[in-house]
């Protein structure tokens, strides 16, 4: 019996916390489901998305910040 | 541990015995995810530097106070204070948005295109201010779990017992909160795909 995979099992698939039997199963059952590839593909832009919204403080700041741990 | 193979823990080591380049060292590895969980939640850059220097003052006063527990991972306890610091100066202010741009202008909820910009590098810096709006527009229990899982890099379990949920709720917010996003995206007829995730 084929088991069904939910967006739940797809965002702990994601985030590398399912285990490596059902990272199998689930790779095994995107390929024949289209729709739950359809699913994880857009599950995965929005993660690629929120990775580009990393940023970085000022240099000035991060320089200040330097000087700082020196005291 | 990181490219260079020093880890984290070495180089609090290295800083507690005087070497003030470990603590530059591990400043610029972690910079980038310590200030963008604090300014998700804070929603203003200059705020978010301040909440990041009384992060580190923290920091830097219990390693060289020996307090340090050397058997906690440095980045998730960072990050702690971090979140912790954000998560009680947005209560304390608790107001909407206002994201000040470093000349001082505000950025509205409409994007402007300059005239002369680079099409593809415009598109994906409006594009990455408006998912940074998104986000701050969620619901706080949804932006909470996302800035806990993709930013501060905890698992369901540990957000869930933070958050004193069971871990099917956790993993429920997160759903809704990515389910959100994209929707709003959508709606938004941004250029997503095309800017991330070229073919």
């Amino acid at each position: 019996m084929t088991k069904l995979f939910t967006e739940t099992d797809l965002i702990r698939y994601i985030y590398g916390e399912t285990s490596e039997i059902e990272n199998t199963e689930l790779e095994n059952a995107i390929i024949c489901d289209s729709d739950l590839n359809e699913t994880l593909k857009e599950l995965k832009l929005v993660y690629e998305g929120l990775n580009n919204l990393m940023q970085n403080p000022s240099d000035r700041f991060t320089n200040q910040l330097f000087k700082f741990s020196t005291i | 541990m990181n490219n260079f193979g020093v880890s984290d823990s070495d180089l609090v080591s290295q800083y507690k015995s005087g070497n003030e380049e470990a603590f530059e060292e591990l400043v610029s590895r972690h910079k980038s995810r310590v200030f963008t969980t604090i300014y998700l939640i804070v929603k203003d850059k200059y705020t978010a530097e301040d909440l990041m220097q009384d992060t580190f003052i923290k920091v830097v006063k219990t390693i060289k106070s020996g307090r340090y527990n050397e058997e906690g991972k440095f980045l998730p306890w960072v990050l702690r204070i971090a979140h912790n610091l954000a998560i009680d100066y947005f209560r304390k202010e608790r107001r909407y948005p206002t994201i000040v741009m470093e000349d001082g202008s505000k950025v509205f909820n409409t994007l402007e295109f300059a005239e002369d910009s680079i099409e593809s590098h415009q598109i994906k810096s409006d594009t990455n201010a408006l998912l940074k709006k998104l986000v701050q527009e969620l619901p706080e229990s949804q932006k909470e779990v996302l800035i806990m899982r993709h930013y501060m890099q905890m698992s369901f379990q540990d957000i869930a017992e933070a958050t004193d949920v069971s871990i099917n709720t956790a993993l429920g917010r997160m759903r809704y909160a990515l389910i959100n996003l994209r929707k709003k995206m959508q709606k938004l007829n941004i250029a997503y795909d095309k800017t991330f995730y070229r073919d």
